[in-house]
């Protein structure tokens, strides 16, 4: 289920938001009744959220709970024995790792194999075959389908592991507890990864007071104006434009077609995440912030603590710190840095367009670590800083958003040298685009960061409550109003 | 006052939740009739989803979204403003904003190789009534010889403003700025001077002409017509086939400005490809509507079909391959209707007041010919009986451009039966074609593999499967 759908909307949102309200209220002899009927009802709806996108990948999930749960126990159980503490950690970990390879690095580790042992006849070379993914189809092996929300769901379950054997936190011996941290359906999908000791208070102690519901609702709004009007806008722009073949393309419309999916996928994943923090403290749940404005950013560096914050907090607690981080010279950091990178690359998606984006940006932060950083912080004209940041961002959206590292290095091609295209960018405008890409762009963090004290002032002062309410309230109208339209779906079969 | 405006704010919040379900489930309470809307039959020419009769875990969340979704609560309401609302929106940026990025990005190139002749001012042709004239008060016009598209006809250009007349048709103007292709719904093409145009099955791709056959191909298809010819001549059937071509085909001059560098396109390559390579008799009366429309509108301009002027135009050019005395137009009586609904209109999920009424025709045929009878029992297909002097079976098997044609089939044979290529497993349709004095498969340029398809059927009910 979407949060963008008018399902969502206008049925299971409303129910649990009420349900949840009503359970709050009913009286309770004793609050840890209270604490188990609303998780138990939020566990369930959190099933039923999953199960709505295949029932049958809600066994997958609850197989990871499961995992986790008694992985959890059972290093818990050992923890005066480090060596049998560890051999759980690993092999919960390492059992945790198999099932997200296996669901989403199965079907290209086929193509790899193919690309090696079997390659297609008018292959240029092996290697050509392999980074494009050009699978001969020989080993016809079953495509397996990735279930939705795995790499959250499994990073974040991986994350209570290890903080149990770190003993950061207290074992969960409740398993319908530790069911709905890991299945909360307002991060289940697309994040924020929370990680257990940011929430594991709120599981048995939260409050759904008035003034955290409305900071929610205004998340919520906010986050939906986000995504349906401007993430599916530039979406559907950026779609067209890469389906179009790359002898039909040109510059300027590459240009629009990257710039349309780098808004795309800001609002799309800020929006989301919006949407998630807001629900979740609707509930009486608050979560970390994801997104800080990273089109803003003055370097990479700085980009990279700005964006999927909870992803790069996860990389950095589990692997970058415990290889060493920055604390083993210098040599040792930059490699360290690097395994990062290629293995937030790996994270993304199963093909080697984002294992090289994840090098890429390995490359620029070593680049930026060597003596680029320290150019850029003493740089007194930010813009330039911003230029830079803002192009080195773009270059890598092409990698991201490209299906084969052959377009992707064909497009940039495109953008830097002059190409005539067969279509016009304004092929792709009206009134909307143009209302949305204005609005994309100034609230992409260079309205909001300048006046944010002024907003902080003042956000308790009546005249601006109304009018931040009766924004969210138009935001809400007609992103709805759009999800009404988009269930037009014409037959239009017979006619021919 | 603080907690008060957040409280406002919850509850209208909640509200809006769940507010118009519950009025909507009132209203569907006090009477069925206020909720129940032809909406989705009448625009979206389809039924609202059901769930289906058998559960099953595995669809259930798709079904009963898609069930969820047709009923939503004022959907229509919804749909109709929304539409309404950025028709409105997008008017400044068509009437204002377009138009100057057109002049900024896609400024108009001088005419480097004018060649004026003065020729007499067709005064005559065109009033302050014609849309778009420049009322420059009938100021000389030269013609332009350069045309668009190489279509033949003759270009007068005002001497003033430049803007350009197509001297061969009586109001029609011609107009050869700029204009971005844009996209409605994914399907619909937005033309010139409100014109519309279908993108789907690649219609795009025939129009440039990116999708040419080769040989090989081409051989392929000789090979699988060839086999039914056999069949067909064994059993002492006339067999024809037919390809329509795509509306945009016939009035590119409506289409926005797409860069069409191919100079073969992909039907008529083919066309002429079997008729030089093998006996078979194809038809792509292309070049007769292209002389047609010079005095009738033969297409719709806000549907994906001909219109009736274009069916019979289309019609002559099959007769005259089928050996068939043909019938001029010109001799017959034709009034304007008009026609509204066009399929592309709510194909693109388009306003529908933002589309002047369309020009439909009725043509007066054959009056004196009697029906005897016309059996449509069966969807998507006539079986019908005249007192036509042609006492030949007739049986087309088409798609939906057929139902134009149908009138005028009637009339000319005694026995004609014309369904949709998807009927043709019925029994009806079966027997027709075994019957069959001339089988004529038909179909639309966009859809021409489908008639494959039609051929292999064909096989097989004529060699008694």
């Amino acid at each position: 289920m979407l949060f963008s759908s008018m399902l969502f909307l206008w049925v299971f949102l409303p129910f649990v938001i009420i349900t949840n309200f009503v359970l709050e209220m009913l009286p309770y002899k004793n609050p840890k009744v209270k604490y188990s009927v609303k998780n138990g009802f939020l566990l369930l709806s959190s099933l039923v959220f999953y199960a709505w996108g295949g029932v049958y990948y809600l066994l997958i999930m609850i197989s990871s709970i499961l995992l986790n749960f008694f992985g959890g126990k059972l290093i818990d159980k050992y923890s005066q024995n480090p060596g049998l503490k560890k051999l759980s950690l690993i092999a919960t970990v390492f059992l945790n790792l198999a099932i997200l390879f296996f669901f989403k690095y199965f079907n290209m580790l086929g193509i790899i194999i193919e690309s090696v042992f079997y390659p297609l006849e008018n292959s240029e070379s092996v290697f050509n075959s392999m980074i494009n993914m050009q699978g001969s189809g020989a080993l016809d092996w079953p495509e397996i389908v990735l279930p939705i929300g795995i790499s959250f769901f499994t990073f974040q379950s991986m994350s209570y592991v290890i903080d149990v054997y770190r003993r950061d936190v207290r074992v969960q011996n409740n398993l319908f507890d530790f069911a709905l941290y890991v299945s909360l359906f307002p991060q289940l999908i697309a994040g924020p990864i929370v990680k257990y000791k940011d929430v594991n208070k709120q599981l048995r102690n939260r409050k759904e007071g008035l003034n955290l519901f409305v900071s929610g609702q205004k998340r919520f709004c906010y986050g939906l104006g986000k995504k349906v009007l401007i993430a599916n806008t530039f979406g559907k722009i950026a779609d067209e434009i890469w389906a179009l073949e790359t002898s039909e393309t040109g510059t300027a419309l590459v240009w629009f077609g990257v710039i349309a999916y780098t808004i795309q996928i800001y609002y799309d994943f800020s929006g989301y995440s919006d949407m998630a923090i807001g629900i979740g403290r609707m509930l009486g749940f608050k979560f970390k912030e994801n997104f800080d404005y990273p089109y803003t950013s003055l370097s990479v560096q700085e980009f990279w603590r700005r964006w999927h914050i909870s992803l790069s907090t996860w990389f950095k607690e589990y692997v970058y710190i415990p290889l060493g981080g920055n604390r083993k010279g210098k040599g040792r950091t930059l490699l360290n840095l690097s395994i990062v990178f290629i293995l937030t690359g790996i994270w993304h998606g199963a093909n080697f367009t984002f294992i090289w984006w994840g090098i890429y940006y390995g490359i620029i932060l070593i680049i930026e670590r060597l003596f680029l950083g320290k150019l850029l912080e003493k740089n007194p004209i930010k813009l330039i800083n911003r230029i830079y940041t803002l192009l080195a961002v773009i270059i890598g959206w092409v990698y991201f958003r490209s299906g084969t590292i052959l377009q992707a290095n064909e497009l940039l091609r495109q953008m830097f040298v002059y190409r005539e295209s067969d279509y016009s960018v304004l092929s792709y405008m009206n009134m909307f685009v143009l209302v949305s890409l204005v609005f994309a762009v100034l609230f992409s963090g260079f309205v909001q960061r300048p006046l944010k004290e002024l907003y902080q002032k003042n956000k308790n002062n009546t005249v601006v409550m109304i009018v931040d309410y009766l924004f969210q309230m138009l935001i809400m109208v007609v992103s709805v109003f759009l999800l009404v339209s988009n269930t037009y779906n014409p037959f239009i079969y017979f006619q021919f | 006052m603080k907690n008060f405006l957040r409280l406002t704010a919850f509850f209208a919040f909640i509200l809006f939740l769940i507010l118009p379900t519950l009025v909507w489930g009132g209203l569907k309470l006090a009477s069925s009739d206020i909720t129940k809307s032809d909406y989705i039959e009448q625009t979206e020419n389809r039924k609202p989803a059901v769930m289906p009769e058998k559960f099953s875990l595995k669809t259930f969340p798709s079904d009963f979204e898609a069930y969820y979704n047709d009923r939503l609560p004022f959907r229509t309401n919804i749909i109709l403003v929304k539409n309404d609302f950025f028709d409105a929106v997008e008017k400044p940026y068509n009437e204002v904003i377009q138009p100057f990025l057109i002049n900024l990005f896609h400024p108009a190139e001088d005419d480097e190789n004018d060649s004026h002749v003065d020729v007499e001012s067709p005064q005559n042709n065109f009033d302050e009534n014609t849309p778009g004239y420049c009322n420059h008060n009938n100021v000389a016009l030269e013609t332009v010889e350069a045309t668009y598209e190489n279509m033949g006809y003759t270009l007068y250009e005002c001497t003033i403003c430049g803007l350009r007349y197509k001297g061969d048709i009586v109001g029609k103007l011609i107009d050869d700025t700029y204009m971005p292709p844009r996209v409605f719904n994914d399907l619909v093409i937005e033309g010139r001077f409100n014109w519309l145009f279908y993108s789907g099955n690649n219609s795009v791709g025939y129009y440039k002409g990116t999708n040419v056959l080769t040989n090989q191909q081409m051989d392929e298809w000789i090979v699988s017509m060839n086999a039914l010819k056999k069949i067909c001549d064994e059993k002492g059937i006339k067999l024809q086939f037919m390809i329509m071509p795509n509306k945009e085909q016939v009035y590119p001059e409506y289409m926005p400005s797409y860069t069409v560098t191919a100079t073969e396109k992909r039907v008529p390559v083919l066309v002429d490809y079997i008729s030089r390579n093998s006996d078979i008799d194809i038809i792509y009366p292309l070049e007769e509507l292209e002389n047609a429309k010079n005095h009738w509108q033969v297409y719709y301009k806000h549907d994906t079909h001909w219109n009736a002027a274009g069916a019979f135009i289309g019609l002559q050019s099959l007769y005259r391959s089928l050996g068939m005395e043909t019938t001029d137009l010109n001799t017959l009586k034709i009034t304007e209707r008009n026609k509204e609904d066009g399929d592309l209109i709510k194909i693109g999920g388009l306003s529908e007041a933002s589309y002047n009424i369309d020009t439909g025709y009725n043509i007066e045929y054959k009056p004196d010919v009697a029906m005897v009878a016309e059996d449509k029992s069966v969807n998507e297909a006539v079986f019908a009986t005249s007192e036509s002097a042609n006492e030949e079976n007739f049986v087309m098997v088409g798609d939906s451009f057929r139902k134009q044609m149908l009138p005028f089939l009637k009339k000319d044979f005694s026995s004609c039966s014309v369904f949709h290529k998807d009927m043709i497993e019925n029994e009806k349709c079966r027997q027709a074609i075994k019957q069959a004095d001339t089988l004529v498969i038909s179909t639309v340029e966009r859809n021409d593999s489908s008639i494959l398809e039609v051929i292999g059927q064909c096989i097989q009910i004529l060699s008694g499967y």
